[in-house]
């Protein structure tokens, strides 16, 4: 692969508590966003009591906007004063690289577009790894990205199917999944990947998928390694 | 604390309103409770809202998945025999062990002098229940009309009806309240959506989600009236039922009902644990870590439902006896109907199942039904069925078949128009709304009522009032969804001109 092409649209991702994510969204489009679209997500608390009293799922919102990449850095940095990301608790903000986006401009999908090469002191060091697990495997999974050293995660209620030959009833049959989002280092995403696959036996269809994606610019994160969050 | 924090919040708003309006009654001297009865039903407050918000917790960890993993296990083996009978058993076990039910039975076996034991009620009612449980499967897999169920179970219970004394109307339909307590409704909203989710996910399936608390509640009404039929009567009989005196405890009465309730709630959590255990033992057991949360979940569910049972019976129904007693003490009629629509309108807010059951909507229909909106028609729909309970109390010659059979007729020209996902929703909400807060708080005020009113009898005029909670719903949440599907029109058509003003833009460039 060559040097990673950015387009001028980037994913901004934040995670925040529930009921904050209509303020991110308005706030955001005082920054540069043209809108934003907010998921209902769960955060796992890593204290301990709270996990030994299995009170450790937070509602949170997980709002995604896609922006120019001339104001991505500034929104990031914005919404990192708003919401005090750099304190533990609050949430963390993200963004990702996108390639091709409709919807704000009358662009096509092939519309060619110009790339802005990555900041060097900023450049991918963080992953944002997806875990599609079946529903009943997600807390064994949380339990599991944590033993690497990581925070754990935010996960987001699906359900899907890999087999669609099978019938039950006379219909293709889905099952409940979650999907787990974490942002990670590069070695902790690859240590994540590795002890999630062998966990949930992924080679085989209908267990889950594990994805990666590098990460462009991340806020909320203290220390090298640790999330904030 | 956080799981248990964001419930506190939200549980609060929901049990403030009704302890508010029973403060303003006090302070204005309406009727001025006594210092003991005021200490007793803030400390009861409290409890409501402990109480609510861990038993909320241990649904969301505990109850949901159990049902839906069982829903899910029974459809995978793919066999309609497992499947039926399964939903046979689960409908039938739920409902044995519902202590609302242990209640009713216990009232209609004294009540008849024993010609209906309370074995008989209980095992009538569970095995009708179970029946339309079955149905409701069938109907999920089979992808049968919900309407066409409906018809079938509420034309069945017209029939039946006209063969049984008047007053066993009130048992029958009573009973349809008393079935669909606090935990079965969670378990039962779980187990239809565990049930229908096999399939992918689509705007009709949503309504696939909902309705199986609705034709649980018509098995329970079923279930009685066969037993009606099938017995003989010479005439029933208000014996008087010695009340127990309370006077000024406070403690001491708080731990007595503390016991019954734990009582109570760990019968009512027994038939779960069973399932989870069943489960654990067929090919698709859950793993330890799925298990020891839905083992705590299930602890959190009970420790919930004894606390919250106990605020509200030792702090919530004495004030709810005395609130009406002396409302209808004072000769204005009319007092007691605007008190009992605001009673009906704000304690319907603190039903246990009323917060699931909305939740589940807004989840399911991702939205599209608001969560606001549900309960505003839910609460006027309940308001109107205590003022109902007024005026049969204050108007001897109001039988109560006087004001179901008008109503019933309504709800099912109603369903007829309203679209499937409603009718799903407006039945399952029957069931959920007289839950324990109607069976003690609301039932204490009708009953406080008219023990203070000439020509009213307090058994008999308690017995129908859950049965009509049960049933304003149906008609309020009705006319929600044919709301909706008149704006869903009207969006649609303004869709449809824009769709023809761009065509007829295109054309002419």
């Amino acid at each position: 692969m060559d040097t990673p092409e950015i387009a001028p649209f980037s994913l901004i991702a934040v995670i925040v508590q529930r009921g904050i994510g209509s303020k991110v969204v308005s706030f955001s489009k005082d920054h540069g966003s043209s809108g934003g679209t907010i998921i209902h997500a769960y955060g796992t608390a890593s204290r301990r009591w709270l996990k030994a009293l299995r009170l450790d799922n937070i509602s949170r919102d997980l709002v995604l906007m896609l922006v120019r990449d001339n104001c991505e850095e500034k929104l990031l940095d914005a919404l990192s004063d708003y919401l005090h990301l750099g304190d533990s608790n609050t949430g963390i903000a993200f963004s990702l690289p996108v390639s091709h986006v409709l919807g704000t401009k009358k662009l096509s999908f092939d519309t060619e577009v110009t790339c802005a090469p990555p900041d060097a002191d900023e450049a991918v060091d963080y992953y944002a790894v997806f875990s599609i697990v079946r529903d009943l495997d997600r807390e064994d999974a949380v339990e599991k990205i944590r033993s690497t050293g990581a925070p754990g995660g935010t996960y987001i209620d699906a359900f899907g199917s890999a087999d669609m030959s099978r019938l039950i009833f006379n219909m293709p049959s889905f099952s409940e999944k979650s999907i787990i989002v974490t942002i990670a280092s590069h070695a902790k995403a690859r240590e994540i990947t590795e002890v999630l696959s062998r966990f949930l036996k992924i080679d085989e269809p209908g267990n889950g998928i594990i994805f990666a994606v590098p990460v462009h610019r991340v806020r909320g994160i203290a220390k090298e390694g640790e999330l904030v969050i | 604390m956080g799981a248990l924090n964001e419930k506190l919040k939200e549980v609060t708003m929901a049990v403030l309103p009704v302890t508010v309006l029973v403060l303003i009654l006090h302070f204005t001297a309406l009727t001025p409770l006594t210092n003991a009865e005021l200490i007793r039903f803030l400390i009861g407050a409290a409890f409501l809202i402990f109480g609510l918000a861990l038993f909320l917790l241990g649904v969301d960890l505990g109850a949901t998945p159990i049902g839906k993993a069982s829903g899910y296990i029974l459809v995978r083996t793919n066999k309609l025999g497992i499947v039926l009978a399964g939903g046979f058993i689960l409908g039938l076990l739920i409902t044995v062990a519902e202590p609302d039910l242990a209640i009713l039975a216990d009232q209609i076996a004294l009540i008849t002098r024993g010609v209906l034991g309370r074995w008989q009620v209980i095992i009538f009612v569970s095995v009708g229940v179970g029946l339309l449980v079955m149905f409701a499967f069938l109907r999920i897999i089979k992808r049968l009309s919900l309407r066409l169920i409906i018809y079938i179970s509420y034309g069945i219970i017209l029939l039946l009806s006209i063969f049984v004394p008047q007053a066993f109307h009130a048992f029958a339909f009573d009973a349809s309240g008393a079935t669909t307590g606090a935990i079965t409704v969670p378990f039962m909203l779980a187990l239809a959506i565990g049930t229908s989710r096999y399939r992918a996910h689509q705007e009709k399936d949503a309504a696939a989600s909902f309705g199986m608390v609705g034709l649980a509640s018509a098995g329970a009404i079923i279930g009685l009236l066969v037993k009606g039929v099938l017995s003989s009567f010479a005439d029933f009989s208000a014996e008087h039922i010695v009340e127990t005196v309370v006077g000024d405890q406070i403690l001491p009465f708080f731990w007595r009902e503390f016991l019954h309730s734990a009582y109570e709630g760990a019968l009512s959590l027994m038939p779960l644990a069973v399932v989870l255990l069943i489960i654990q033992v067929t090919k698709s057991r859950l793993r330890m870590r799925a298990v020891i949360r839905v083992a705590i979940g299930l602890a959190y569910c009970m420790f919930g439902l004894v606390i919250f049972m106990t605020g509200v019976k030792a702090g919530f129904m004495p004030a709810g006896q005395k609130v009406g007693g002396m409302l209808a003490g004072m000769g204005y009629d009319w007092l007691l109907i605007v008190a009992g629509f605001f009673i009906g309108m704000l304690t319907i807010l603190a039903e246990p199942a009323v917060h699931v059951l909305t939740k589940q909507i807004e989840l399911e229909t991702a939205g599209n039904v608001p969560r606001r909106l549900v309960l505003i028609f839910l609460s006027a729909g309940v308001s109107i069925s205590i003022v109902l309970s007024m005026l049969r109390i204050m108007i001897p010659g109001l039988k109560l078949w006087h004001i179901l059979l008008p109503c019933y007729v309504i709800i099912m020209i109603l369903t007829h128009f309203t679209p499937e996902l409603f009718i799903g929703i407006a039945y399952d909400s029957g069931g959920v709304a007289s839950g324990p807060m109607t069976a003690t708080f609301i039932l204490a005020f009708a009953k406080g009522a008219a023990s203070q009113t000439d020509g009213a009898d307090v058994i008999l005029d308690g017995f129908g009032v859950i049965a009509l909670v049960a049933m304003t719903p149906l008609i309020a949440l009705q006319l929600l969804g044919l709301l909706h599907k008149v704006r869903m029109r009207r969006l649609e058509k303004k869709q449809l001109a824009r769709l023809a003003a761009a065509d007829s833009e295109k054309e002419t460039t």
